[in-house]
């Protein structure tokens, strides 16, 4: 049960979205022809069951009489009720029926969930860097599942089961209705006239049932910020004597939310009270006007149990229809949400094709006069979890402006700066995962844009500041998926400083880390990302602070390994370790988006005031 | 301490209810109430048609459904007072029991929160809680509710009929069992399923967060096949699932109970019909009765199951509620206490789970002093701080404050003299002043307004939507790393304490942040005497004495100018960090980052 939506919340008519999830029906037109199918015979089964009792009590009254006025013997009467009892047995159909249906019912919204989840992840994956600015990990996490799913209801239940049921529903009180006009139209009138007063007052229910939630999950959602923060900081609360603070605070949540659950559950209960007596305000109307057309025999009995039953089936029907239009509402919703991510950056799309240059190997790379700037947001490299724009950020924007420098081939080359001069974004900009909004850069001479990605991609590494580890082996996160050999993988760990460490696991190479396995430390995994990097064998390799993994003495090991292994390898190196930069072959010193100064160790001492500046506080 | 099980937690429940034993009397009477009228319903239709109908007494018929929709009326209202009732009581239950909860983790020792982490912790406050409460406001309501209808219809029965009432009792006994299989084998199954949902919720947040690695590498379509193949997992299992539950179990199930019962009834009682032993009216009923029968029994199970896992939520809550902190607090009170001329550690030893981690550690600090505790991770130093707060106690010798043994002071009293600063920040939800105040109402705005100008917060903070007033939005994550690290020194400075103790930040903050840090950080232990656990060079170097820790002893102790002339780990880690050229080197870590909340 979800908070209620109002319909200005949503940005579309309803039919815009009825026709969205027409598309989406198309290129699985059979499952849904089937489907509606089964809901007609569903519906038939059941509108037929109340006729078949009818007809089973009538010509048992019917045969009593006649027993009773002599006029039929036992034997005739027992074929009579043989004859009945296999009637019954063939509505045995019905519930047969009404296993298989939901079946494939779930079976369609399963479809759907996997369907919308691969095409709304392969929109992610195409996505550029201004994308994941605007949208949190854990949002888009949220939209790929709970938006989508199927149990409590998503999106892929609304366009399976959710329409499907509608469907069934209305056609259910339809043809009940009818039933019981065809059978007999001035009872079935007395009997409708509360239908249309149940279902307003059911949607009523439902929407006030919506609202009242949403304010009991803003509660639940205080009261876990609160523990969260209570509980993780509860050295500050001990040292602070602030436990009692805290307790009082707690208290006056606490209180909120006693009002705010018996509200909800009074209405809850208001429901069920409807949903158990409304049931019988129908059979009441029945039961006089019936019981008295049947005294005055101008209704058979049959009849008058089978207006008890029909007005028994129309209730669930009846329920499920406010239902649906809750869920409908709340799926449109998702539906925006889920356009929202997909229109989100779209120019980053357009202007990301693929080229069609092939190079064989990376002997330079040059940068000219390249300009690029962040829209809104700074300090990329110190925001973890960039999500929309917080309140009082500072908006300054960030930018480079007219970067021009040239690596050539087996170059170190090392890149400070202070905190947010924009290091990180010069090795994306160098790896094509953002893009320069002026000037060019160019591969061996070649402008990076024309060539083709999978060709530069698998000569490059690049080695993040905090390194992401799948739920997989440590082999298979050190091979990322490149079906490499053994040999190869070995090596890289151990260049890497990580193979003693991978030994020491009681799997090995096949032990499981992430989720389901092993945490490793913050070095760890970076050790393991130098290794996965260097399995790609690289030419071009990027490396953004690693620092964290290494210490100084094994720092150099690693780069006299390199030198041995990977002669020729051109390194990028982002560093704040002085004794880092002063092995490098130059120094790229960053400041206030431009190349202050690009040199080597001694000459930026003289040259640059802000290389001092590092390197000696 | 004593194990509590389904059966004890229901005892230990009990005495909460006490305040409300007028409301569920009321309860409970409202549920016959409505038991009756479901009950009562398929005998007025049985009157109608075999008395009613036969003798064509219209004002019989009406007599009897105006009687029908009075039970209907009383039955509704029943109902609803029911729930209103059990709604207020189980959430005030419930919110007694959280509260208790709270104010109980809250008086632990850190002992408890090193092996309950957080989330477990909160999963107890809040999920478990609510269990709880779902079983007094819904499930003992529908276990009571259910139990009577099928009592009341088997009476019913029974009485009309006693070989049908028979047949009835046997089917219940079949069904139910056939049922409680069923249904623990299919709970088990959506378990599993809800773990697949929950791994590959796990998986998509690891390949989102990775899609820039990803896509350097060029691995898209190796992620497109992982997913694909982890989403058709779980579809399998759920259609698995589906299949079982639907097509295998509802079909079959309805088919007995529905079709199967009306069978067998119409094929025993149109034999009685006719003998003249039963009346059509009383076959009606029957069936009415036998179709309403099923349903509460399926409730009845489920309600069960649902029992059983709230029970085992509230064992679980009811463990923490009778854990025991292992910090004692037995002390005398003493509100004027300062420290007036000396702490000092006696023969210090500590051992975390049979791993020693300080041995006998000796030493003082005079009042006044500054001094930095530095040492590799793991050598002991954050557990002197842990003794020294009494986070733990000390398995041998003692921690005394001017020769007074601080376990024989009250905790609250001796914590009011020491201010704690950490690595990693925590702020709470509220307002930056209820922060600094560390929601303590009797601190004056001036006197944090004054704190926070000296260590130059104030400029910041005037600088947020509504100065001082600002809620902090998920505690500060919109403030910068500098400016949460300046809001803790602040705090402590309004705290204005005997005794500094802070565990210096060796996140990687630019020069330019650092070096204002370090003035703030300077201004804070100004006159105070400090305990530093120093990274940075120039914070050891400006210390007035410095404890060299390795491997849970103290090695060395003296001033920086004297530790360089001796041979020993000191000199080793600082000259390893300092670049062999020049003096004056680069702001080094003294030794690699620490996890912050590190034990030892």
């Amino acid at each position: 049960m979800k908070a209620t939506v109002k319909r200005k919340d949503l940005r579309h008519t309803r039919l815009y979205y009825l026709k969205w999830i027409w598309n989406e029906y198309r290129p699985h037109w059979r499952m849904v022809l089937f489907l509606l199918f089964l809901t007609f015979l569903s519906t038939i089964m059941a509108v037929l069951f109340p006729m078949v009792l009818k007809h089973v009590i009538d010509s048992l009254v019917e045969g009593l009489k006649s027993y009773q006025a002599g006029t039929t013997t036992l034997e005739i009467a027992r074929d009579e009720r043989n004859r009945l009892l296999l009637m019954l047995l063939a509505m045995g159909l019905g519930p047969v029926f009404s296993g298989i249906y939901p079946y494939f019912r779930a079976r369609m919204n399963v479809t759907f969930e996997m369907y919308f989840r691969e095409k709304f992840f392969a929109e992610i994956l195409a996505k550029g860097h201004r994308f994941f600015l605007k949208f949190r990990t854990g949002d888009l996490v949220t939209r790929l599942t709970e938006d989508i799913r199927t149990n409590p209801p998503g999106l892929s239940w609304l366009c399976c089961s959710g329409i499907f049921r509608a469907i069934n529903s209305t056609s259910i009180i339809f043809f009940c209705v009818l039933s019981m006009g065809l059978l007999h139209w001035k009872l079935a009138l007395v009997a409708c006239i509360p239908l249309p007063i149940m279902l307003f007052i059911f949607i009523k229910l439902e929407t006030s049932f919506g609202e009242s939630f949403k304010d009991v999950q803003e509660g639940m959602s205080e009261g876990n910020d609160f523990l969260e923060a209570a509980y993780s900081g509860i050295k500050i609360i001990a040292s602070f004597n602030a436990r009692r603070p805290q307790l009082q605070l707690f208290d006056r949540l606490l209180q909120k939310r006693i009002s705010q659950e018996v509200k909800v559950d009074g209405l809850w209960g208001m429901f069920m009270v409807f949903f158990e007596f409304l049931n019988y305000v129908g059979e009441i109307m029945v039961l006089i006007f019936g019981g008295i057309m049947v005294i005055r025999g101008t209704l058979t009995l049959g009849t008058y149990y089978a207006f008890f039953s029909y007005l028994g089936m129309i209730i669930y029907p009846l329920m499920d229809i406010p239902m649906m239009l809750v869920t409908l509402t709340q799926a449109c919703v998702s539906i925006d949400r889920l356009e929202d991510m997909q229109e989100a950056d779209r120019v980053w799309q357009e202007l990301d094709a693929d080229g069609e240059l092939e190079i064989s190997s990376i002997d330079s790379l040059c940068f000219e006069g390249v300009s690029f700037s962040h829209d809104s947001l700074e300090k990329l490299e110190n925001v973890e979890n960039v999500g929309e724009v917080p309140e009082n950020s500072r908006a300054v924007p960030f930018s480079f402006s007219d970067l021009s420098f040239r690596v050539n081939k087996g170059e170190k080359v090392a890149i400070v700066g202070q905190i947010g001069s924009g290091k990180t974004t010069l090795l994306n900009l160098i790896s094509g995962v953002m893009k320069p909004d002026e000037g060019s850069i160019s591969i061996n001479g070649l402008p990076l844009a024309r060539i083709r990605k999978q060709s530069f991609r698998d000569r490059i590494g690049y080695i993040q500041q905090e390194p992401v580890i799948f739920s997989e082996t440590i082999r298979t996160n050190i091979d990322f998926w490149r079906n490499q050999s053994d040999e190869l993988i070995q090596k890289c760990a151990s260049l890497a400083q990580f193979e003693r460490e991978v030994l020491s696991f009681p799997g090995g190479y096949s032990e499981p880390v992430g989720q389901r396995g092993v945490t490793l430390s913050g070095g760890q995994r970076q050790r393991l990302s130098i290794a996965r990097a260097l399995v790609g064998r690289p030419e071009l390799l990027l490396m953004d602070d690693i620092t964290a993994s290494l210490d100084a003495a094994n720092e150099k090991k690693l780069w006299a390994d390199l030198a041995r292994e990977y002669g020729s390898i051109t390194c990028l190196i982002v560093t704040h370790r002085m004794a880092t930069a002063m092995m490098a072959d130059r120094i790229i010193v960053l400041k206030d988006g431009k190349i202050e100064a690009i040199g080597t160790h001694d000459e930026l001492i003289a040259l640059s005031a802000t290389y001092r500046d590092l390197a000696h506080a | 301490m004593q194990k509590n099980d389904n059966k004890s937690v229901l005892k230990r429940i009990l005495p909460y209810f006490g305040p409300h034993l007028a409301g569920l009397a009321v309860a409970i009477f409202t549920m016959i109430v409505v038991t009756a009228v479901h009950l009562i319903r398929p005998m007025i239709l049985r009157t109608i048609i075999d008395q009613a109908i036969p003798r064509q007494d219209i004002n019989m018929a009406l007599k009897y459904a105006a009687f029908f929709i009075l039970c209907l009326i009383v039955g509704a209202i029943a109902m609803y007072v029911r729930v209103k009732i059990m709604a207020r009581i189980g959430a005030e239950v419930v919110a007694e029991i959280k509260r208790r909860l709270f104010g109980h983790i809250l008086n632990q020792g850190m002992r408890f929160f090193d092996q309950n982490q957080t989330g477990k912790l909160i999963t107890r406050s809040e999920s478990d809680a609510n269990q709880l409460k779902s079983m007094f406001t819904q499930s003992t309501a529908q276990l009571v509710a259910s139990s009577m209808l099928i009592v009341g219809t088997i009476f019913v029965l029974l009485r009309e009929d006693f070989r049908v009432g028979l047949v009835a009792m046997l089917s219940l006994v079949v069904v139910g069992l056939v049922l409680f299989f069923y249904l623990s084998y299919i709970r088990s199954l959506y378990t599993k399923v809800r773990e697949k949902n929950s791994a590959l919720t796990g998986y998509l947040a690891e390949y989102i967060q990775g899609v820039p690695l990803i896509k350097v590498h060029g691995r898209e379509n190796d992620i497109m096949n992982n997913l694909r193949m982890r989403s058709q997992e779980k579809a399998d299992l759920e259609c698995r699932a589906a299949f079982i539950e639907y097509t295998l179990f509802s079909s079959s199930f309805r088919f007995c109970t529905e079709i199967g019962v009306l069978m067998l009834l119409f094929a025993y009682c149109s034999g009685r019909v006719y003998a003249g032993t039963m009346s059509v009216g009383t076959l009606v009923m029957f069936i009415e009765l036998m179709r309403q029968f099923f349903r509460p029994l399926e409730f009845l199970i489920e309600v069960l199951a649902q029992l059983q896992s709230a029970l085992a939520a509230g064992v679980r809550v009811f463990d923490v509620l009778d854990t025991e902190p292992a910090v004692l607090d037995s002390g005398e009170p003493a509100p004027e206490l300062r420290l007036q001329s000396h702490i000092e550690f006696r023969d210090v030893s500590f051992a975390y789970d049979n791993e020693a981690v300080l041995k006998d550690v000796s030493f003082t600090i005079p009042r006044g002093q500054q001094l930095a505790i530095v040492g590799a991770s793991g050598s002991g130093k954050t557990t002197c701080i842990n003794l020294l707060l009494r986070f733990y106690d000390p398995c041998s010798g003692s921690v005394c404050v001017d020769g007074r043994d601080i376990r024989t002071i009250n905790l609250d009293d001796w914590r009011r003299n020491i201010a704690l600063v950490l690595q990693e920040i925590y702020l709470f939800p509220g307002t930056i002043m209820e922060n600094l105040k560390a929601f303590h109402d009797d601190v004056s705005d001036e006197v944090v307004i004054a704190a926070a100008r000296e260590l130059g917060a104030h400029e910041f903070i005037m600088r947020q939507s509504k100065g001082y007033e600002t809620m902090l939005a998920e505690r500060g994550a919109n403030l910068s790393y500098g400016e949460r690290q300046l809001l803790s020194y602040t705090r402590a400075m309004v705290k204005n304490p005997d005794l500094l103790i802070l565990d210096e930040a060796t996140s990687s903050v630019d020069v330019i942040t650092e070096r204002e840090l370090q003035n703030s950080m300077e201004k804070l232990m100004k006159g105070r005497t400090s305990i530093v656990i120093a990274h940075r060079l120039s914070t050891i170097r400006k210390a007035d004495r410095i404890l060299v820790f390795e491997k849970g002893s103290l090695v060395q102790s003296g001033d920086h100018e004297a530790l360089m002339c001796q041979q020993g780990i000191y000199k080793d880690l600082v000259t390893i960090q300092t670049s062999g050229k020049c003096e004056g080197g680069a702001a080094v870590e003294l030794i690699a980052a620490e996890p912050a909340g590190a034990v030892a």
